[in-house]
């Protein structure tokens, strides 16, 4: 019985009050350092990659609760091309919700911490005079052959407008490491240059404003010195880009007033309404049925090419991935296990586990006598093992899987895997014909 | 005061019930009208079943307006098959299964089961009946109670119903946790230390303890990974072989539901719309919803361009659906006649009915124009 406590991993009341006291110690340390004074020097850094709008170096993102340290996300770093959309795949508690709510450094605090890597985001900010405040464009006009500011009744000078109707400001593009930034500093990024787009539409709603009301506030928040005739205009017009036939009446509307798919939609325009470079889809479609599934991922693919943005899509449906992705990127207990372009991830998936995902999927067009399934389950989160986690469900495992955790490598120039199978290959393109025979994807040996 | 509201309660029933001879009455010769039981093989067999909750009532407390969720749903079920329901979600098929149990009182229509009429017996005869028939719940995480052992929750109905004796209790439902995979020491647990797949895992042995003949899984595998709705799958297919069950499988997902099922009827809004054998389901799809909802499934392979028909809009309100046939607000292959009149259940080839316009006959459509024009000269006669 003793054992089988130890397996369980059961801690005592005494055991869980001291984790708690040394946690509260860890985390005030991270929430003093997210309060602290706006100083944008302190996350100003350059992009490994100019191509890129985002990059994750490395990144650490720990949850310090009573029964331990739950390393949610474990060193991930990969990187999302401008214009292009990258999904990240895995089930449940793998961490990729987890990924993209530390892009918005949205991680619930105090318990949950990024703890260590980078994250840098390309964005357009401010240009700052030497006291640190915003350089205002101010409308001109030609006097006597000589340009003068013009002024409004009371001799202010009167602000440039943007596309959007708000005042315009100097801008620079410049790159911010997010994990490293002030609460203060993030409020200009969220909403603005990163958006997201939340699984729930019931719950990320508010039940008591109606949609108008709550498609203005965005606009008022982030784009400053727009008018309420803009700011109506504007979320109108966005209502009409996500497809819903009388943008009007559901601008007066309460959300419980519409159907899953027209909040979902909502929230999408809601998404839309400054313009960001990036988009964060969260489990979009997985409250929705799949005709309106259909329909909102009909739209994202419009609306990316509409606004050039990119998307970073998290599902656990290997489908819609299929259909949406670029790239691929596949989690597992905090881990990137598998990366690439989406031919190589469906085509030619190397890492057991990944097999295994897609092999386990029945298939509307294929048939099979019994499914395939993966033993086993995922490792305890919070004392994981140090060698490979997935090797006690894997079937391929060697000898060498005992070993401690096996790094990522690159197999061909897009192609990631992070398995000890494929060490051999490493920066040559042997065999790869011969694995691609022996690991044939689901959907061929189904056919 | 209680009384009065029997009284009430007694006229809806009524109201219900004339509604359905009418029905039967302008259906003509449907052969699901007649008492007889169903053929020896069936275990289930379903006749015109309603199911209609009341939203709304008038000034005196009378039901007035109704929410359709199961409207004529007629199907029959062999013994050791296995039947997919799939449909998009408020489309009546939890609802149907609900039904099927008695969990909600039918309002109308008959239920068949092992050739018995069971939907107007009484309660404790129909107790009687309950150890044959089961539910699998869709949230594992809600459908078991907190402060039962495993071992309690699993044993509980079986010894309710005298199944077995408080001596052979534990060894019974030890037996039936290793039958669905669970160890013998999770006995003594409560569900919250287990995973999902684990507590459904639970559920499925919850149901097999009583030693059921159908089992009703209302989306068994919807809130699971997919890693693990692959072993849970495969479980219930392997108990199905092993102690000839029969399962009634809800589903939103079709790749689930054509995995599993011998056969498959697709719902729209409390309707039966298509149904068939698998086969003649995927191969020869006839209803355009169908037909829909089948290519909008996304498919795990990049090189597949799906020549996609999205349908427009939402799912109407089942609390007044359309007029005609009710699909025809979303329908791309929609005709005059589909807005008037209500589309006749019929079968297309052998074993595979479908609830629509296209695939009457021209003579039909005639009639049923004719008859059309005849009402609306009626209504004009009235209205001068």
């Amino acid at each position: 019985m003793a054992e089988e406590q130890k397996k369980s991993h059961y801690i005592s009341g005494k055991e869980s009050r001291e984790i708690a006291r040394a946690n509260a110690k860890i985390t005030k340390e991270f929430e003093k350092r997210k309060k602290r004074k706006n100083v944008e020097s302190e996350y100003l850094t350059e992009m490994k990659d100019p191509k890129n709008i985002v990059e994750f170096d490395n990144l650490h993102t720990y949850f310090y609760t009573d029964a331990g340290v739950v390393k949610a996300v474990n060193g991930v770093t990969f990187s999302i091309p401008e214009g292009s959309t990258v999904g990240v795949v895995g089930e449940s508690g793998c961490g990729k919700s987890v990924t993209s709510l530390s892009l918005m450094q949205l991680v619930q605090g105090p318990s949950g911490q990024i703890v260590d890597g980078s994250i840098r985001f390309r964005t357009n900010a401010f240009r700052r005079d030497a006291k640190g405040k915003k350089i205002p464009v101010y409308e001109t006009e030609e006097v006597n052959g000589e340009t003068v500011m013009k002024t409004n009744e009371k001799g202010k000078p009167i602000h440039k407008k943007n596309e959007l109707g708000g005042n315009l400001y100097e801008m620079d593009e410049k790159v911010y490491d997010i994990a490293k930034m002030p609460l203060e500093g993030m409020r200009s990024i969220r909403g603005r240059e990163i958006a997201m787009i939340f699984q729930e539409p019931m719950t990320s709603l508010n039940p008591v404003f109606t949609i108008g009301n709550q498609l203005d506030e965005v606009a008022f928040l982030h784009i400053e010195g727009i008018s309420k005739a803009d700011a109506k205009k504007r979320s109108v017009e966005m209502l009409q880009l996500v497809g819903i036939a009388d943008p009007e009446g559901v601008y007066n509307k309460y959300p419980h007033e519409l159907s899953g798919g027209m909040r979902q939609r909502v929230m999408i325009a809601m998404s839309l309404l400054c313009n960001p470079r990036l988009i964060i889809a969260d489990e979009p479609t997985t409250a929705l049925d799949v005709t309106i599934q259909a329909q909102i991922l009909d739209l994202l693919r419009d609306i990316k090419d509409k606004i050039s943005g990119s998307i970073m899509l998290i599902t656990h449906d290997l489908g819609v991935v299929a259909e949406m992705a670029d790239y691929v990127v596949v989690m597992y207990a905090g881990k990137i296990i598998e990366m690439g372009t989406v031919e190589d991830i469906f085509d030619n998936p190397l890492h057991p586990y990944t097999i295994g995902l897609q092999k386990s999927k029945p298939s509307v067009d294929g048939e099979v006598e019994s499914l395939y399934c993966i033993p086993g389950f995922v490792p305890n989160p919070v004392d994981m093992p140090n060698y490979c986690y997935f090797r006690d469900r894997c079937e391929s495992c060697t000898k060498e899987c005992a070993g401690e955790y096996p790094e990522l490598i690159q197999v061909t120039p897009t192609h990631s895997v992070s398995c000890y199978l494929y060490h051999g290959m490493k920066n040559a393109s042997v065999d790869i014909e011969q694995t691609s025979n022996k690991v044939t994807p689901a959907t061929e040996i189904e056919k | 005061m209680l009384n009065q509201m029997k009284n009430e309660n007694s006229e809806m029933d009524q109201e219900v019930e004339i509604g359905v001879a009418e029905e039967s009455v302008q259906q003509g010769s449907n052969p699901a009208q007649n008492a007889n039981p169903p053929a020896e093989d069936v275990l289930l067999e379903l006749r015109n079943l309603k199911k209609y909750f009341v939203v709304g009532t008038n000034f005196f407390g009378k039901p007035n307006r109704f929410l359709h969720a199961v409207d004529n749903v007629s199907l029959s079920l062999k013994r050791g098959k296995t039947l997919g329901i799939v449909g998009e979600s408020g489309c009546g098929k939890t609802t149907m299964g609900r039904t099927i149990l008695r969990l909600h009182e039918a309002s109308g229509g008959e239920i068949w089961f092992n050739g018995q009429e069971v939907s107007k017996i009484s309660e404790s005869e129909f107790n009687k009946l309950r150890p044959n028939m089961q539910m699998i719940f869709q949230d594992p995480y809600a459908s078991l109670s907190p402060r039962l052992t495993v071992g309690a929750i699993i044993g509980e109905a079986a010894l309710q119903h005298g199944l077995i004796t408080k001596e052979n209790y534990r060894e019974y439902v030890l037996d039936v946790m290793k039958m669905c995979g669970l160890q013998p020491h999770y006995y003594e647990r409560y569900p919250h230390e287990f995973s999902g797949g684990q507590r459904q895992r639970i559920c499925i042995a919850r149901a097999l303890a009583l030693k059921p003949q159908l089992v009703v899984c209302d989306e068994p595998v919807s809130a699971l990974d997919v890693s693990i709705q692959a072993q849970i799958i495969n479980m219930l297919r392997d108990l199905q072989k092993e102690l000839g069950l029969t399962y009634v499988f809800i589903s939103h997902d079709l790749s689930v539901v054509k995995h599993i099922s011998d056969e498959v009827g697709v719902m729209y809004l409390g309707s039966m719309v298509e149904y068939g054998s698998k086969k003649r389901i995927f191969e020869n799809t006839l209803h355009p919803y169908t037909k829909a909802l089948f290519s909008a499934v996304p498919v795990p392979n990049p090189h597949v361009k799906m020549n996609r028909v999205i349908l427009k809009g939402d799912i109407p309100s089942p609390v007044n659906p359309p007029k005609g046939c009710k699909f025809h607000t979303r329908c791309d292959q929609c005709m005059e006649i589909c807005k008037r009149a209500t589309p006749k259940y019929r079968e297309v080839e052998e074993g595979h009915f479908c609830a629509c316009h296209l695939y009457a006959s021209a003579s039909e459509i005639a009639e049923m124009e004719a008859e059309l024009a005849r009402e609306d000269a009626m209504a004009q006669e009235t209205q001068a």
